[in-house]
């Protein structure tokens, strides 16, 4: 039992550390650019790398990936070693995740601005770049799991466990959720359609929240707000309890993205049902951090550290109070597509995971520099500046959301809607969109602040890469359990079955949500009428998926009178089955188009209009915010990706005739031709080879299959 | 995914998948509460005063 020494790596955690700064700054200026976008819909410069429906993707991702992925692996490789008493398993993969991490973030900016996009929210990649993500994930894995099993602890952590258990299930998700047949290097179309695939992808987005935002999170909170307090946590029974029912519950939540919609009702109603109970772990997790500080309050007006850690817990206390009533079907019949889900999310993105972040950063710098923070009275502003920033960012949306839900349903004494035009819900909430924007600048100027005393306080300080420590190596136990020894006990001594427990709890959840909607005929009603899309229609929806459409537009009409008659019929299970994506979306900053096409419906435009309102959006509506699209009545269409479309549509089981490929491209120009003649005949001079020909054609075939009754 | 459904289809009385998923899947989450209010205290204050072992929390005396 004699002590070895050994060698902490802090080299590996001050990069990582870096990263997470570097990237908050770009997330960020980001976010604020498409909070500007709203206000001023020219900043997209009619240029298509810089529309809104581009580089929505590039903020979410790198605020998710880069800012908070980044943090995460702060934490873990700082106090992973420290609680194995051990050194990362191989320096060599610390460097190979770390590079390759900020490679795949590189990779993930530049094929969005490009318009390369799988159409599936925080799952955009495409896959050579998804191939790198779980390579790397791997790496990451490997590293962590060699940490553990090398440890010279005997019990693994709590924070360890949330490590673990975030480690299998993001590999689940990622590797589930992202399969796909290429097409050519940067585009494939996932094996999913419609319903199915949006059921997977809620599965997966929901707890892409979950297990890559809260368990890690979590995990942090589980040192750093223990290390930061100078006090042990709460209680460590609480831990244990609420970890195990917070992931077996979790996985089940992802359907409450799909309330009202064609979602089969016993899914939805799982979802509704798993996100209550969700309630319950979720607040034990916060109940730990903040009795954690019981009868230490007074620390915590005079330390930053704690005070963006009390503040980040009881974020996190208010998104999982939130995020549950949200799934009740009666709330969410309100909130859905409005900004109160953006609200809600960024309760959860800076006040839990950037302050959180922030707590962490101003604790661990100083103690890896050795020296004091450089400025207490900077950090104490940006805390009130991130603070006030996250009210200013919140409280706007809720309100805009409310008055611009009540509009959608508000009909008058004579039964007509009251606001027939979709725009005027936007105009009206204008100014809160404003104050929104001011929030995000708020919250940006109190970062920078950060950046400015990290960076004095890292110049300062003297940075050690390696750390000496010193602990007696395990005893060597037998595989048998020892006599007395409890059956945890012998467990915890398995990282790898502990592993494999978590992977099956987290794996029912999906399977039974998952697996009946496609064995089950019922749950998707053929309807005899629907067909796939023609090739025209194919290569319109492909651009309509590259422009990120769906970011600001539903398909999904629910079975609410506001949104019959405002849209047409709803929207049913059987009329998405050949969607590869689907794309119902989740947010409205202009109509749903679940019915564009439908000539006697609601939202029907002619050809030209579609034309001139692509060309320039305020020449049709003056008041849309939308950004324009010149380049698609100039940029030819690619036909040549046509008949591998086709085909590798009829792999996915889209029932073109056998040999269509073949033909598929002279189709294709036919109905060009029709769409050019009309278009012509409105006054508007265009070849049928262009882009925009392809989107018109996919836009009025929206929602027309079910009227169609010769076949 | 075909391949998938098409196995699972060809299985008469595949439901009794679902219902040994749910039952394992309850089952343990019992097991793991029960341990988990069974274990005593003292293991407990041990364990959740793991992270202060090393020594390094807070620096109140630079």
């Amino acid at each position: 039992m004699e002590n070895q020494n050994f060698l902490y790596d802090n080299r590996i955690v001050k990069k990582f550390a870096i990263a997470t700064i570097f990237w908050s700054v770009i997330g960020m200026l980001v976010g604020l650019l498409l909070a500007l976008q709203f206000i001023w819909p020219g900043l997209s410069f009619e240029l298509p790398y810089t529309t809104f429906g581009r580089i929505r993707p590039i903020h979410t991702n790198a605020v998710i990936f880069a800012f908070v992925g980044n943090g995460i692996f702060t934490g873990i490789y700082y106090s992973l070693q420290r609680l194995s008493k051990a050194r990362m398993y191989s320096d060599l993969l610390s460097k190979i995740h770390f590079w390759g991490w900020q490679l795949i973030i590189v990779a993930a900016a530049l094929t969005f601005i490009f318009g390369m996009t799988t159409g599936k929210e925080y799952a955009e990649l495409e896959w050579p770049v998804d191939i790198a993500v779980a390579l790397i994930w791997v790496v990451f894995g490997i590293n962590m799991l060699g940490t553990i099993i090398k440890r010279r602890t005997r019990h693994i952590y709590v924070a360890v466990w949330f490590y673990i258990a975030t480690f299998v299930t993001v590999a689940i998700l990622h590797i589930v959720n992202s399969i796909a047949i290429p097409v050519d290097f940067f585009k494939s179309y996932p094996v999913y359609a419609g319903v199915q695939d949006a059921l997977v992808q809620w599965w997966y987005g929901h707890n892409a929240v979950a297990f890559f935002l809260t368990t890690p999170y979590l995990g942090l909170m589980y040192y750093f707000m223990p290390k930061a307090a100078n006090r042990p946590i709460y209680s460590y029974r609480l831990s244990i309890i609420h970890f195990w029912a917070l992931i077996f519950l979790y996985i089940w939540a992802g359907p409450h993205h799909l309330l009202y919609t064609s979602l089969p009702d016993w899914a939805q109603t799982l979802g509704v049902v798993f996100s209550i109970m969700l309630i319950a772990p979720s607040w034990g997790g916060m109940v730990n951090g903040l009795l954690t500080l019981r009868g230490a309050w007074d620390r915590v007006r005079e330390d930053p550290v704690l005070k963006f850690m009390v503040v980040a817990v009881t974020a996190y206390g208010m998104s999982t109070l939130e995020g549950p009533l949200m799934s009740l079907k009666s709330v969410n019949a309100l909130t859905h597509y409005t900004d109160w889900t953006i609200a809600h999310v960024h309760i959860g993105a800076l006040g839990w995971n950037g302050f959180l972040t922030f707590g962490m950063l101003y604790w661990l710098i100083p103690k890896m520099f050795k020296i004091k923070l450089h400025s207490t009275k900077l950090a104490n502003t940006h805390f009130w500046l991130g603070t006030l920033g996250i009210i200013f960012y919140a409280i706007p949306l809720y309100w805009g959301a409310v008055v611009q839900t009540l509009m959608w349903k508000e009909f008058n004494a004579d039964g007509f809607l009251t606001y027939p035009n979709f725009l005027e819900t936007i105009t009206q909430i204008m100014p809160m969109y404003h104050a929104r924007t001011v929030g995000g600048l708020l919250y940006i100027v109190g970062l920078l602040l950060m950046i400015y005393n990290i960076y004095k306080t890292m110049k300062a300080g003297s940075f050690e890469n390696n750390e000496a420590a010193t602990a007696p190596a395990l005893e060597r136990v037998t595989g048998k359990r020892g006599s007395g020894e409890g059956m945890h006990r012998w467990l915890e001594r398995r990282p790898v079955q502990f592993m494999i427990l978590a992977v099956v709890a987290v794996l029912i959840g999906g399977l039974v949500e998952i697996i009946p909607t496609y064995l089950i005929k019922s749950n998707v009603p053929t309807i005899s009428s629907v067909q796939p899309y023609t090739p025209l229609e194919l290569q319109g929806r492909d651009i309509y998926v590259r422009e990120g459409c769906y970011v600001c537009h539903s398909q999904m009409i629910r079975p609410f009178r506001s949104e019959t008659e405002r849209y047409g019929d709803y929207t049913k299970a059987g009329e998405t089955v050949y969607d590869h994506p689907f794309q119902f979306g989740s947010k409205r900053n202009g109509p749903d188009l679940a019915r564009e096409g439908v000539k006697t419906g609601k939202t029907y435009k002619p050809d030209s209009w579609h034309y001139n309102h692509m060309l320039d959006p305020r020449s049709v509506s003056s008041q849309s915010i939308m950004p324009a699209y010149p380049w698609l009545i100039s940029d030819e269409l690619n036909v040549s990706t046509t008949p591998k479309k086709i085909r590798v549509m009829q792999t996915l089981g889209v029932p073109y005739p056998e040999g269509f490929d073949q033909i598929a491209n002279d189709e294709l120009r036919k109905q060009a031709e029709q769409i050019a003649i009309r278009l012509q005949q409105a006054g508007i001079s265009i070849e049928s080879d262009k882009e925009i020909i392809a989107l018109i054609a996919y836009l009025q075939r929206l929602g027309t299959d079910i009227y169609k009754t010769d076949q | 995914m075909k391949i998938v459904i098409q196995h699972l289809e060809s299985i008469e009385g595949v439901e009794i998948f679902v219902i040994i998923a749910l039952l394992i899947f309850f089952g343990l989450f019992f097991v793991m509460l029960i341990y988990a209010l069974k274990v005593d205290k003292p293991s407990m204050k041990a364990w959740g005063n793991i992270p202060l072992e090393d020594d390094n929390s807070t620096l109140s005396e630079l």
